[in-house]
């Protein structure tokens, strides 16, 4: 019972205590930042968009009337009767606007996180098991693709050569081209990372009994060299999360995928200080739950992490 | 010799050449107002490199210390708030912090150097706990110096020379960084050619002149993967992965 009781508290409610305190942070942070950076964000807002903006009304709405504690208690309490403020451009209500948004993120986001997880699990599998100097030269070029193109113009040149040149993919509003840009900009370090902790422990002697007892192929490498390293890549994964998150936020913009990141943009452009705020926030939040959700499965699936 | 026709090139549009495509006169073609590609992106990327340069150097600088601080004072609360900016991406930071200011050179500066420094500092701060763990490191605290003349004398030599050998791949992901941001419009100086706004306008007329897209970021890959191969190739050559991991 004492067991289970730990399990649960070191398990799943101090992760779950902690991820509140940071949200709140994130929150507490994210008005600050309105108030204490050089500059006067109406003025910012004035000078971008001239005198179609009401002054006086532009700091009502942004609570800059208000002292900093009172503003920021003042929001906190609305945010939690569910009113998320509204857009100071449109007027409509951020949160009505923001949900659907969050979940088109989240798909493009998942189903790019997982086939990437993928496909770096099975060319590391491929790399380790078939080492030649051939397969060391192409992790190196993944990982230099990777890592080196930037992601506006390999996505710009991507929609030619799959949306024009051989038309496979739809270049807006679809998920084909996003998918593919978040695979080919993850995929090379995230090979090379399993590929070389694979290698680093593959000297271990359980894995030569393993090999010496006739087991070789998928199953020594998924029982005997893949499993041992899971605890420490359920971290990592946790935090590329966020990684991924970030980079969406472009990838949806070049491709009119009306997500969270697009519509962060989009505000920052137009310097709609609430939608900001608001999606500061809402990806803070997923950012700290895919890495809470790392740490969590990274305890459950290495038993050595609870110790 | 490119230099100094990027230094003495006018940037004056001949309409006549807009969208001309390579040739011998304009060996990457012409962009939408006539001017030569090549040199805009020469000029650009001269400029993305110094700015990047600048920025590296404050960020390395900054960080080494801040981090060889954090390991000898071993401040929980700031290494936790350190770890908590770690979490987020870089380019979300830098997005933030460029949301919140105006679209200046100087604002740019300021997103990256501290959408990077989080990440940085506790680099070195790892590195800094690694030296101070090695035997000389004891030895001079039980000769009695001090935490400052610890981190002069046995951590900064060492940092130092790792921050240096890093610098290059920290100035390509700073560049991929700044090209992105002014792609979007949030940063960089009116008036100076950067890469992003060249690849902005180049994405606007892709599909009737893709040559605009593939010839404005193909030196930006190739510079980026340079400066990276040239950062691991540093790295081996003087064997300082070994500090890091032992």
């Amino acid at each position: 019972m004492q067991h289970f009781l730990n399990r649960v508290i070191y398990g799943f409610i101090s992760p779950l205590v902690r991820l509140s305190f940071f949200l709140l942070l994130v929150f507490i942070l994210s008005r600050l930042a309105l108030h204490l950076l050089p500059g006067d964000p109406v003025d910012v807002m004035m000078a971008e968009f001239g005198s179609a903006l009401d002054r006086q009304k532009l700091i009502h709405d942004l609570k800059l009337d208000q002292g900093i504690v009172a503003s920021i208690i003042s929001d906190f309490k609305d945010h939690l009767h569910g009113n998320l403020g509204r857009s100071l451009h449109s007027g409509d209500p951020i949160g009505v606007l923001l949900w659907p948004r969050i979940q088109k993120t989240l798909l493009l986001g998942s189903i790019g996180f997982l086939l990437t997880l993928i496909l770096s699990i099975f060319l590391a599998f491929i790399i380790v098991n078939f080492e030649s100097r051939f397969l060391r030269q192409i992790e190196i070029l993944l990982l230099t693709l990777s890592n080196a193109t930037p992601t506006v113009w390999l996505a710009t040149m991507m929609a030619y050569l799959l949306g024009v040149h051989w038309p496979i993919f739809e270049i807006s509003r679809s998920l084909g081209l996003p998918i593919t840009i978040l695979v080919i900009t993850h995929i090379g370090p995230w090979t090379k990372l399993v590929a070389e902790r694979i290698r680093s422990d593959s000297k271990q002697v359980f894995i030569n009994a393993a090999r010496a007892r006739g087991i070789h192929g998928a199953r020594l490498f998924f029982k005997y060299q893949f499993m041992p390293i899971i605890g420490p890549l359920c971290v990592y994964f946790g935090l590329q999360g966020g990684q991924f998150l970030a980079g969406s936020t472009v990838i949806e913009t070049l491709f009119d995928w009306p997500g969270l990141g697009s519509f962060f943009i989009e505000s920052l452009q137009k310097r709609d200080y609430p939608i900001i705020q608001a999606s500061i926030f809402f990806t803070a939040a997923v950012i700290l739950v895919f890495n809470l959700l790392g740490d969590i499965l990274s305890r459950q699936l290495d038993p050595r992490q609870r110790v | 010799m490119t230099l100094f026709s990027t230094i003495t090139f006018s940037e004056r549009f001949v309409l006549e050449d807009a969208f001309c495509k390579p040739s011998s006169t304009h060996w990457f073609g012409c962009d939408t107002f006539g001017r030569d590609l090549f040199m805009m992106i020469t000029k650009g990327t001269i400029y993305s490199l110094g700015t990047t340069a600048v920025i590296s150097i404050f960020l390395t600088f900054t960080a080494l210390i801040i981090g060889a601080v954090l390991a000898v004072r071993k401040s929980r609360i700031i290494t936790q708030v350190n770890d908590f900016f770690i979490v987020f991406p870089t380019i979300l930071i830098a997005l933030i912090l460029a949301a919140f200011l105006k679209s200046t050179g100087f604002n740019l500066f300021f997103a990256l150097f501290f959408g990077y420094l989080p990440t940085q500092i506790r680099v070195y701060q790892a590195l800094s706990a690694n030296i101070l763990a090695k035997d000389f490191c004891e030895a001079s605290r039980s000769l009695g110096k001090g935490n400052i003349e610890i981190i002069r004398t046995d951590i900064l030599p060492f940092t130092i020379e790792y921050g240096l050998v890093k610098l290059p791949g920290l100035i390509g992901n700073l560049i991929l960084l700044e090209t992105t941001l002014t792609f979007l419009g949030l940063g960089g100086s009116v008036g100076h050619v950067n890469l992003g706004g060249l690849l902005s306008q180049a994405r606007d007329y892709f599909f009737e002149f893709p040559h605009l897209t593939l010839f404005t970021g193909l030196p930006l890959f190739m510079v980026v993967a340079f400066f990276q191969a040239l950062s691991e190739r540093l790295l081996n050559r003087f064997r300082l992965g070994t500090i890091s991991s032992s």
